[in-house]
């Protein structure tokens, strides 16, 4: 009896587990590894085989290496763009731009005025009035200029591809040599206006946020030679603001910050997830299908850091004291900035 | 006067074309005007300066845009600071920049001739307390100089043309009745400007009309009402669509135009009048030699 009782018990667990079994949640861990104090360190000499890492904090930015050593770095003047192969440092008003490299050595001048802007590995100057922006290579030339009728809304670059649009409601897809794809008005609102948007890196895909009654979010399809509105949601028609938006760096995911939600779109299954959100991302990594979404944010009450799975299930939150905050993510390092403190994270997730 | 005359009833009726707007300001001092050579490029609307003061819309309307200044290192950099962008009727929109942070009204979508929707600051590219005003016309897709559509300013100044002077084979030679120039086609330009409004300091801005004649002939024209981007470039509508690189020279040196001049007596004239009506007129009689 005691034996029928011991199968039956084994059994209704083997059933259980077969058939109601789930999957653990990710578990990430974050070891520290070194921790830097931008007020204390002096510039050094670093291997030149050794990773760097760019770094803008608390009034400053430069270089810091693998290991945590400052390779470069100087004051901000009023603000400062920066990339893993050089960064521009500028005055509030400049006729001329200057690039320095990461050591902070003289690479070329722009001769032209505006403010620098780095998206996707290109760089690009907006013009003071925003009505217009240009490409510029790494020799300081200018590739091509686009202007147009009213202030620019964003601009951003993924792939061979550059995204751009209006406060009028202007939509442009633009090639590696500044031709246009796709060059469209959207109408479909009571008020024209584009607040956001961005092309996948594949340049298969377009994600916006558009006009005022109603206000869409929509996902374009590239085929046939131009862009077509594959999917469109409604928002409430509150937001008023340039909103940030971007696809996973696998192309599978759209992400959209509006005024207080956020949003991810799955492409393949046009499936639409939200989220209470408020404030500003500072930095977001989406990696896509096999990744997580990590977003250093930041609202009234400071910086905070969250820690997502791409259905935006919440795996972790924390609220940041901090005056200034950075996030930079580099495959499994995490490199975050508190103040004048750079504390780099071994990042592993089981 | 009779020109003044006809000149503001004209300007009466471009007002009345589009709409009759507020100052937006108390404190009037225009610091840049339309069209001026701002950094390489028209201006496509007006600085007015004086000391920190409250904003109004020039008309009532609906917000459609904001931007504060440096919320997100991912945000565009933006030389207008921090910024509001109203829709008003007859698809006039109107923008207001260099705001104070934190002052714009961004939870009232609907603005009334009353409402405070910001704070005059130094946002942006400009250091000084400023407002930067722009008014676009989103049918014809054009940026309209807001002096058409705002109440007419008291200025008694004229514009002052101080130079005169063509270009041969890249030289520059500043006429005057004295000058000996022989017969050829030559670049005539000006170097015109205009004084700034209610300032205390000296603060030239570009006309609002600058017209040429030789010999009695209207040979050129120049208004800066509004600025339209044709195939990509950004060009002075109602000038025959010149672009910024052919009308600057310099600041303050403006491009009228290539012409003939031929063996005999010459009379130039430049007329170039401001927003108020003045005219200011420069008349150089030249003896052309073979």
């Amino acid at each position: 009896m005691k034996i029928f009782k011991t199968i039956i018990i084994i059994l209704v667990f083997f059933t259980y587990v077969i058939n109601f079994g789930r999957p653990l949640n990710k578990e990430i861990t974050y070891s520290p590894v070194w921790v830097n104090n931008l007020d204390t360190s002096e510039n050094e000499k670093s291997d030149p085989d050794s990773v760097i890492y760019p770094f803008h904090l608390d009034g400053t930015l430069g270089y810091i290496s693998d290991i945590g050593k400052i390779v470069y770095s100087e004051d901000l003047l009023y603000g400062a763009v920066i990339d893993d192969k050089g960064f521009i440092n500028y005055s509030r008003q400049n006729k001329v731009l200057v690039v320095k490299g990461i050591k902070g050595q003289f690479q070329n001048t722009i001769d032209q005025p505006g403010y620098p802007f780095f998206s996707g590995n290109r760089r690009f100057v907006i013009s003071y009035d925003n009505n217009s922006v240009s490409e510029i290579n790494l020799n300081g030339d200018i590739l091509w200029e686009k202007t147009y009728g009213s202030s620019l809304s964003s601009v951003s670059a993924r792939g061979s591809r550059v995204f751009t649009s209006t406060t009028d409601g202007f939509i442009q897809i633009l090639d590696k040599s500044g031709e246009s794809l796709f060059f469209e008005q959207i109408k479909s609102s009571r008020i024209n206006v584009v607040y956001g948007g961005s092309v996948s890196g594949d340049g298969g895909y377009m994600v916006t946020i558009t006009g005022i009654d109603p206000q869409l979010i929509s996902i374009w399809k590239y085929s046939e030679n131009n862009y077509h509105i594959e999917n469109s949601w409604s928002l409430s028609s509150e937001l008023r603001r340039h909103c940030l938006t971007g696809f996973s760096i696998d192309n599978s995911y759209a992400y959209i910050e509006a005024e207080q939600e956020f949003f991810i779109i799955d492409i393949k299954r046009m499936r639409l997830y939200s989220m209470p959100f408020s404030g500003r991302i500072q930095y977001i990594n989406f990696q896509g299908e096999s990744g997580l979404v990590q977003i250093l944010g930041r609202n009234k009450d400071g910086y905070y850091l969250i820690i997502m799975e791409k259905d935006l299930n919440k795996l972790f939150y924390t609220s940041l004291k901090a005056n200034d905050s950075s996030l930079n993510i580099y495959t499994n390092k995490l490199l975050l900035g508190i103040d004048h403190k750079i504390i780099a994270y071994n990042m592993e997730v089981m | 006067m009779i020109n003044r005359f006809l000149f503001l009833i004209l300007m009466g009726l471009s007002v009345f074309s589009i709409n009759a707007f507020q100052w937006p300001v108390s404190e009037i001092s225009v610091l840049a005007s339309f069209g001026q050579n701002e950094f390489g490029s028209f201006l496509k609307g007006i600085n007015l300066g004086g000391s920190p003061q409250d904003v109004k819309a020039l008309d009532s309307g609906e917000l459609v845009f904001y931007s504060h200044q440096a919320e997100s290192p991912l945000d565009l950099p933006s030389g207008l600071g921090t910024y509001v962008i109203y829709q008003h009727n007859n698809g006039i929109r109107s923008l207001y920049g260099h705001l104070q942070d934190n002052s714009i009204l961004t939870d009232k979508l609907i603005v009334s001739l009353e409402d405070v929707i910001g704070k005059t600051g130094n946002t942006g590219m400009d250091p000084g307390s400023m407002l930067y005003l722009q008014l676009i016309d989103t049918g014809f897709k054009k940026y309209i100089n807001p002096l058409l559509s705002l109440p007419l300013l008291n200025d008694q100044l004229k514009p002052r043309i101080k130079n005169v002077y063509i270009l041969s084979h890249g030289e520059k030679i500043i006429l005057n009745p004295k000058t000996n120039i022989k017969s050829g086609v030559f670049g005539l330009c000006a170097d015109i400007r205009d004084s700034g409004v209610n300032t205390d300091f000296y603060n030239p801005l570009a006309p609002f009309s600058i017209s040429l004649y030789l010999n009695g002939e209207n040979l050129a024209n120049i208004n800066f009402e509004s600025l339209k981007v044709v195939e990509g470039n950004m060009l002075l509508q109602e000038s025959d669509g010149i672009s910024f690189e052919e009308l600057y020279k310099n600041d303050w040196e403006y491009f009228l135009g290539e012409f003939e001049f031929n063996p005999g007596d010459v009379m130039i004239e430049i007329s170039v009048k401001d927003f108020s009506g003045n005219e200011g007129v420069k008349l150089i009689p030249l003896k052309i030699t073979d």
